[in-house]
């Protein structure tokens, strides 16, 4: 199960959650933990293992399959993440099962070369020294072994051989430990069965997914790509000394940067994982200075708006656990050392008064500088304060907060209308790659809708290339795979589903056969170059995306549904359950039979914007109560459950 | 006292130049038994292993020493001083592994957690200060960190509290035209100079010169 990988290297991530270390696979063949690398190379007479490509053995699993098929054998690798507790952690280790048929004109002469080397395509991080052990194939005296394979040999290579009769397999298991710390668990996980791990893994995967929304859309590229990305989300956490942490990615940076963290938390919670979200979002606090500051990297201001928006969106949604008392304030601390710093800027440098100071974040922007990013967050994390302020019943803090907003909020719209052109610059103070910017509309609410349009805000998604929907970063051959999602989430209440289409349809093109997209890649050599896939900003991106465009909640006080759609999504007839929203859980389906559209949903205690099927236009309304908006869309009110309009062709 | 600036205004150095890459390759990884020593209790061959360990950027292995030694002697604000800035250099100390550049503390909260540290050594340093002129050096050591931070507005703040007691100090001085151009502040330095000047109250003494050369 998987589409094709369409990159120049073919790759594949072996994640469980919370567990802190990963393995990268590459095609053909190599499987490494950040430390060491197991190559494989075979011959079935005397015809080199091919290349092959990577997928799922079936659909929802967490495992990975590689295939290869040459003129005279199949090649199959089956990878199984096989969590193991050291300590109060949890460590990976990688289950492996290499198995050639041989075809039927073959002889069946087969040869294996596993060979272990101390290089890596990636580095993991380890605290202080790094603990080495010795790399063969054989047990060293007194020390755990890092790989266990099916015979033994002194040294790093590891030669296999075998006549495999017609009509049967040869098989051939390994064990790699992810960690040096979890070496010693190796020995016990031999005594599993590989298909017993297979089966185990798949189960503890699908435990753990239950407790996210489901969707049925008759569309199995999209539902298989959510269950990626929602294993990407989950895989990309860390449980260290009992404390879950978020990571950016598995490999090359396994790191928290708040940036990433708070996308990932807002999706987490948006498909209904609310008990991870709130663990993920609480853990962020651990970023708070003394002043109230709340930074992971040095110069990234828009952190501590980042994190009180985070806590909002994992405390918000339908979640039936209070915010606690230390995270609501550090959220009112935040605000405080905001303001502080707005008010110096006042007193300091009356030309960007009522701004967020410099930052210099080394990072998405590349300049220091007055960056809109830091306002645009700061604007969502004051949004968060009075909203988790009014459900905490402290209506003289909301004001509080939203007394700074709402002046917050008029002095970025007065300095947009007096910039030439009225476009949102990526930093106030000079030129900047484009980042907070995209962001202005969804999710932060730094702009008004008409000032986006103003703005052109949508010009980076929109060019007319095989790129539509997807920004590019720096260089017009650098596609980023999330860069632009916030412009298509915005451009559905922009009325341009079509960009929003576009967008999804890029997003799931770009990704790796095991759902894993990269931040960034080349355009024309396909290449990812080290910033290894998968990105856990991107699955958010993905899962954002697709949940946005079903039932939006990201901006204003109507709940929005089938916004963002796909045409055969309502022939067959489309369902989605579990997904919290700022009104509550909602459940729904949508489909059309002939020229009738019709919606089911959870009741909500504010309006319900609905939205046709792409491309068509609303001829009458059927149901009490119903309004229309315009020829696309229609107005239930709070409580509707159902609704049916019949529709003509645009 | 003499050694104890020196490497103070050494740290200052390796902050501004990334706080030293040292080149770590897998033949050179310790074993699994490998042990490092700690500190012994006593203070003067503690705080000379520190600086020891200081000076060749290794902040990671200083910081146990600094902290025995601070402990030792509460009241020593130079002492919490250098240990707020052992804290923020280990926090910012990159080596390269295996090809690649690496913090030595791999977990950004825990980096966040030496950075908020090492400023309450500095506050503390700031409280104890013996004299004015350790307590303007102590600001400006305190107004570095927190630029180097990301915290320019917080920076040049401390920068004031520094020159309010040293206006003519020239590195002082430079630190302040920098802040300026960071934050864009269009500063007439002669009328900044002159009003905190103004405000210098000269109380105790200044017999000893922490300031680098400029």
């Amino acid at each position: 199960v998987g589409s094709e990988d369409p990159f120049a290297v073919r790759t594949s991530a072996l994640i469980a959650p919370e567990a802190v270390s990963a393995f990268f696979l590459s095609d053909s063949l190599s499987v490494s933990n950040g430390e060491y690398t197991l190559r494989f190379r075979g011959t079935c007479d005397g015809e080199p293992m091919p290349q092959g490509r990577f997928g799922r053995p079936v659909a929802g699993s967490a495992s990975v399959l590689w295939q290869a098929t040459g003129r005279l054998a199949t090649w199959t690798l089956s990878g199984v993440p096989v969590p193991v507790r050291v300590g109060d952690d949890f460590d990976l280790v990688a289950s492996l099962e290499l198995t050639v048929a041989p075809q039927s004109s073959s002889r069946g002469r087969i040869e294996v070369q596993a060979t272990l080397s101390d290089e890596a395509p990636f580095m993991r991080p380890v605290e202080g020294t790094p603990l080495v052990l010795p790399l063969s194939w054989r047990k060293p005296d007194q020390l755990p072994a890092q790989v266990i394979g099916p015979a033994t040999s002194n040294g790093r290579r590891l030669e296999l051989d075998a006549s495999i009769p017609q009509g049967h397999l040869g098989r051939w298991r390994f064990l790699l430990a992810g960690s040096a710390n979890c070496a010693p668990m190796l020995a016990r996980a031999q005594r599993t069965s590989h298909a017993e791990c297979l089966a185990r893994a798949d189960a503890a995967w699908q435990a753990r997914r239950r407790h996210a929304a489901e969707v049925r859309l008759g569309d199995p590229r999209v539902e298989q790509a959510v269950d990626d990305a929602l294993l990407v989300l989950m895989g990309c956490t860390e449980r260290r000394s009992g404390h879950l942490r978020p990571i950016g990615n598995p490999f090359q940076y396994r790191d928290t940067w708040i940036r990433d963290a708070a996308r990932q938390i807002s999706a987490l919670s948006q498909w209904g994982d609310d008990v991870d979200a709130r663990e993920l979002a609480i853990s962020l606090l651990e970023f708070r200075s003394d002043a109230g500051d709340i930074m992971s990297q040095p110069g990234q201001l828009d952190g501590t708006g980042e994190v009180m928006w985070a806590l909002d969106e994992a405390f918000s949604r339908g979640c039936e656990a209070a915010l606690p008392d230390s995270a609501l304030r550090a959220i009112v601390l935040g605000w405080h050392w905001c303001e502080r710093q707005r008010d110096l800027v006042r007193r300091w440098v009356p030309r960007f008064s009522g701004l967020m100071p410099p930052a210099n974040p080394r990072d998405n922007e590349l300049v220091p500088g007055y960056l809109f990013s830091t306002d645009a967050w700061t604007v969502a994390g004051y949004r968060a304060g009075v909203d988790v302020a009014i459900r905490a019943g402290k209506t003289a803090l909301a004001d509080s907060i939203g007394g700074d907003l709402r002046e917050y909020l008029q002095a970025i719209s007065s300095r947009l209308r007096a910039r030439p052109g009225h476009d949102i610059p990526a930093a106030w103070s000079g030129s900047a790659r484009h980042w907070g910017e995209l962001s202005a509309l969804y999710p932060t609410g730094a702009v008004q809708a008409s000032d986006a349009v103003a703005a052109g805000l949508l010009a980076l998604i929109q060019a007319d290339s095989a790129s539509r929907g997807l920004a590019t970063y720096g260089s017009p051959d650098s596609l980023h795979t999330y860069l632009g999602a916030d412009l298509a989430t915005s451009a559905l209440v922009l009325d341009r589903p079509d960009l929003w289409r576009a967008a999804l349809s890029r997003m799931l093109s770009w990704r790796t056969a095991t759902g894993g997209a990269p931040e960034l890649f080349s355009a024309s050599s396909r290449s990812f170059g080290g910033n290894l896939p998968p990105h856990a900003a991107s699955a958010a991106a993905f899962l954002v995306l697709l949940r946005q465009g079903l039932v939006f909640d990201g901006i204003g006080d109507t709940l929005r549904l089938t916004t963002g759609t796909r045409s055969e999504w309502w022939t067959n007839g489309g369902a989605c359950s579990g997904f919290a929203t700022r009104w509550g859980p909602v459940d729904l389906s949508f489909k059309s039979t002939g020229d009738k559209a019709e919606w089911t949903w959870s009741p909500v205690p504010v309006w319900t914007e609905l939205t046709l099927p792409p491309r068509s236009r609303q001829a009458r309304a059927i149901g009490a109560g119903l309004r229309s908006r315009g020829a696309m869309h229609l107005l239930a009110p709070p409580g509707a459950t159902h609704a049916e309009v019949t529709c003509v062709p645009e | 006292v003499r050694s104890r600036v020196i490497a103070v205004v050494c740290a200052l150095y390796s902050i501004m130049s990334g706080a030293g890459c040292r080149a770590t390759t897998s033949s050179s990884l310790a074993t699994p038994f490998a042990t490092v020593p700690g500190p012994t209790g006593n203070p003067a061959v503690d705080y000379a292993r520190a600086l020891q360990l200081q000076r060749s950027g290794q902040h990671l292995a200083s910081v146990p020493f600094f902290r025995s030694v601070s402990r030792a002697s509460p009241r020593d604000g130079g002492l919490h001083l250098d240990y707020g800035v052992a804290l923020h250099n280990e926090s910012i100390q990159t080596d390269v592994t295996r090809g690649a550049v690496r913090f030595v503390v791999p977990c950004s909260d825990e980096r966040a957690r030496l950075r908020r540290e090492s400023l309450v050594e500095l506050r503390t340093a700031i409280a104890l200060a013996a004299t004015d002129e350790d307590r303007a050096y102590a600001w400006s050591v305190d107004s570095r960190l927190l630029e180097i931070m990301g915290r320019p507005l917080e920076a040049r703040e401390a920068l004031e509290r520094a020159l309010v007691i040293r206006p003519d100090e020239p590195a002082l001085l430079d630190a302040y035209a920098r802040l300026n151009r960071t934050l864009y502040v269009r500063a007439d330095l002669a009328a900044q100079r002159a009003a905190l000047a103004g405000a210098h109250t000269r109380a105790g003494d200044s017999r000893t010169s922490h300031w680098p050369v400029p």
